[in-house]
């Protein structure tokens, strides 16, 4: 790797030097470049080339292959779930969404007034079976952040419930 | 884990494997004696994966509900129809033969050996990913989209209707791997995120499988291994199925049928043919950039059998390209009958607008840079690409091989010439960063095949020391000559 030479350069380098062995190779060993030469000089620089440059490869991919076993091990499904909340810098989120999982009734469908830290595929994700639907669809709303007093009004008195500052959830009115 | 699990598990790949094995058989690809049907067990499963997704995906989109029971309906419907179709046929073409015997005991060792480690890595690596989270662009899309068809059952689900929640998050994108992801959640009876990474993983062990398959009959095995061991290690692969992305599995698709196609355009056998065709119709339900590459690949193939006024073959290849068509044209029928916009690519009217190409013109050389840098970076993908350059310009200088060696280098020029044009012409606003998240990923496919590619020039090369100069191949001419039905036509 040369990091100061031109990408272009370097691919053009390479390829040209595959060429050149592939010569050298028909010329010096087989005897002079024709055709008969030259395909015998491809067939001994492919494997030639790919089984010296794959050992290092090796080592270093199974390393990388370790290091996500130990970076990741003991995930949980759950845990790996809300990874994009952790991602989207959200992680105040993951006690409401395990709260919602756990008290919203199976196959709920539910509007969120602003997916606020998060965003709305990463909410849909970790909110999953329960289905992410428009206001006019939903069975349930949930508060992020700010919590609009005409939305308020939709919620069936005695359900709404605050999980903490900026995070509730409520049933709609029938 | 429990036993209904495991029995899921088993259930679901034996109907992959079994919707597979049935369409190799049926195009007379299989060799009916224990070491080929176990030979055939990884290009089947992949050749199933392709199939059955692909009919699932036809179903869903005219509304029939995706199912444990649609997944066993479908896979036993395919390997019946073509298992019958088998029967029928069996006899009347000659399956793939067997490689060439080893010439030294030093050979053998060594092509054991690099199986031997290559077995053990793809194990080791696979047993890596089994605690891995959903990281950001599968939980946004093909994790979302795979949990959301198998909770709905199809895609009565808003991920896939709600254009004013979900249009951000590339709601237009072809469906096949979250077809894929919900078929093994079916199986197992239950969502799996951590897991399915194992099984994007399997997916790519059975690509490198299917290529082996592919490239062993009538060769020598030492020559066209290691350019598969080097692409199965590279520092790109492995990263690619902890990402969760499709772009493995797109690289997958992509790789197999340019392959399959190379294997064919040199041996003319129909099932070459026809894999080729699956393979890159499953591409292109894959991911958008495996619909452009599949038409580089396609359009490689189309240059080479015009040049070389192969007529025949030219009109099996057209009739294996409607067939492939029409396999992708569900997803894109229901993208437009539901207005499902896309908001990566610009529209033609804005393209062809004054100054708008001209104005990025400074991308395409940034693009470049960074395409070709992925490319020839010994640590991301070994290699693979620029020595597919030289091998490739070594058989055309040489006048061997030269249809292979064209259509290997028109098609991964394409598809590189497809890359530079998505990050010049693409709706990100800086192409740096553009590159900086996507490149990595997006030249899987290239790098992939290239390696293929290699290998399979390679190993044609080696056999082809002593043969006239790029005669046609007595398959190849039998291919084109007339059938006796086709003279008595003439004549009359």
């Amino acid at each position: 790797m040369l990091p100061s030479v031109s990408p272009w350069l370097q691919f053009t380098l390479i390829a040209a030097g595959v060429l050149l062995a592939i010569g050298a190779v028909g010329s010096l060993a087989l005897g002079g470049l024709n055709r008969k030469t030259i395909p015998a000089g491809v067939a001994a620089i492919v494997p030639a080339v790919f089984l010296i440059v794959m050992p290092v490869q090796l080592g270093l991919s199974a390393d990388r292959a370790n290091t996500q076993r130990h970076d990741n091990a003991g995930t949980s499904e759950t845990q790996a779930r809300e990874r994009c909340l952790t991602d989207g810098h959200a992680d105040g989120l993951i006690p409401f969404v395990d709260y919602l999982n756990k008290t919203l009734p199976a196959g709920a469908s539910y509007a969120a007034t602003s997916p606020g830290q998060t965003d709305n595929a990463c909410l849909t994700y970790v909110l999953m079976p329960h289905e992410h639907v428009d206001f006019d669809k939903a069975q349930y709303l949930v508060f992020i952040g700010a919590v609009p007093t005409w939305l308020k009004l939709r919620v069936q008195p005695g359900t709404y419930h605050t999980f903490a500052p900026g995070q509730a959830v409520g049933k709609v009115k029938a | 884990m429990s036993v209904g699990t495991v029995l899921g598990w088993l259930l679901v790949h034996a109907l992959f494997v079994a919707a597979g094995g049935a369409l190799l058989a049926a195009v007379g690809a299989l060799r009916y004696d224990p070491r080929g049907l176990l030979w055939a067990l990884g290009p089947a499963y992949l050749a199933g994966v392709a199939l059955v997704s692909l009919v699932l995906i036809l179903l869903v989109v005219i509304g029939l509900p995706y199912t444990l029971f649609t997944l066993i309906v479908v896979s036993l419907l395919l390997a019946g129809g073509l298992g019958y179709l088998a029967l029928r046929r069996h006899g009347r073409i000659e399956a793939p033969g067997r490689a060439l015997p080893f010439r030294s005991t030093p050979e053998r060792v060594l092509v054991i050996g690099l199986a031997a480690v290559l077995v053990l890595y793809l194990l080791f690596a696979g047993t890596s990913f089994k605690d891995l989270p959903t990281l950001w662009d599968p939980a946004h899309m093909w994790f979302l989209r795979a949990s959301a068809l198998y909770h709905a059952q199809g895609l009565d689900s808003s991920v896939f209707t709600n254009k004013a929640i979900f249009a951000p998050f590339h709601i237009d994108y072809p469906l096949l791997q979250p077809a894929f992801q919900a078929a093994i959640y079916h199986g197992l009876g239950k969502e799996a995120i951590r897991y399915f990474h194992i099984e994007q993983w399997g997916l790519f062990a059975a690509a490198l499988w299917t290529a082996a398959w592919l490239l062993r009959p009538g060769r020598r095995i030492i020559i066209w291994l290691p350019a598969l061991m080097a692409i199965a290690v590279a520092g790109g692969t492995p990263n690619a199925p902890t990402q969760g992305n499709a772009d493995l599995t797109v690289a997958i698709f992509v790789a197999l049928g340019g392959l399959a196609f190379g294997v064919w355009l040199e041996r003319k056998h129909p099932a070459h043919l026809i894999l080729g065709a699956l393979f890159l119709a499953a591409a292109a339900n894959t991911k958008k950039e495996g619909q452009i590459f599949a038409v580089a690949v396609a359009v490689a193939v189309l240059l080479v059998l015009l040049a070389q006024r192969a007529w025949r073959p030219l009109r099996q290849f057209v009739l294996a390209g409607i067939g492939a068509i029409a396999l992708i044209v569900p997803w894109l029928a229901y993208v437009a009958l539901n207005s499902l916009p896309s908001n990566d690519t610009v529209p033609l009217h804005t393209l062809l607008s004054n100054g708008y190409l001209t104005g990025r013109l400074f991308r395409l050389g940034i693009a470049t840079d960074g395409v070709l840098g992925q490319l020839q970076d010994i640590n991301a993908w070994a290699w693979a690409t620029p020595v597919l350059v030289g091998v490739a310009l070594a058989c055309l200088v040489a006048r061997r091989l030269r249809p292979l060696a064209a259509f290997y280098l028109i098609g991964s020029t394409l598809m590189v010439l497809a890359l530079l044009w998505i990050y010049w012409t693409g709706s990100w606003p800086d192409v740096a960063i553009y590159l900086n998240v996507t490149v990595d990923r997006t030249t899987t496919s290239v790098a992939l095949l290239s390696a293929f590619a290699a290998g399979h020039l390679a190993a044609a090369a080696a056999l082809r020391g002593d043969e006239p100069v790029d005669e046609p191949t007595s398959a190849a001419k039998a291919a084109d000559e007339p059938t006796e039905p086709e003279l008595a036509a003439a004549r009359s």
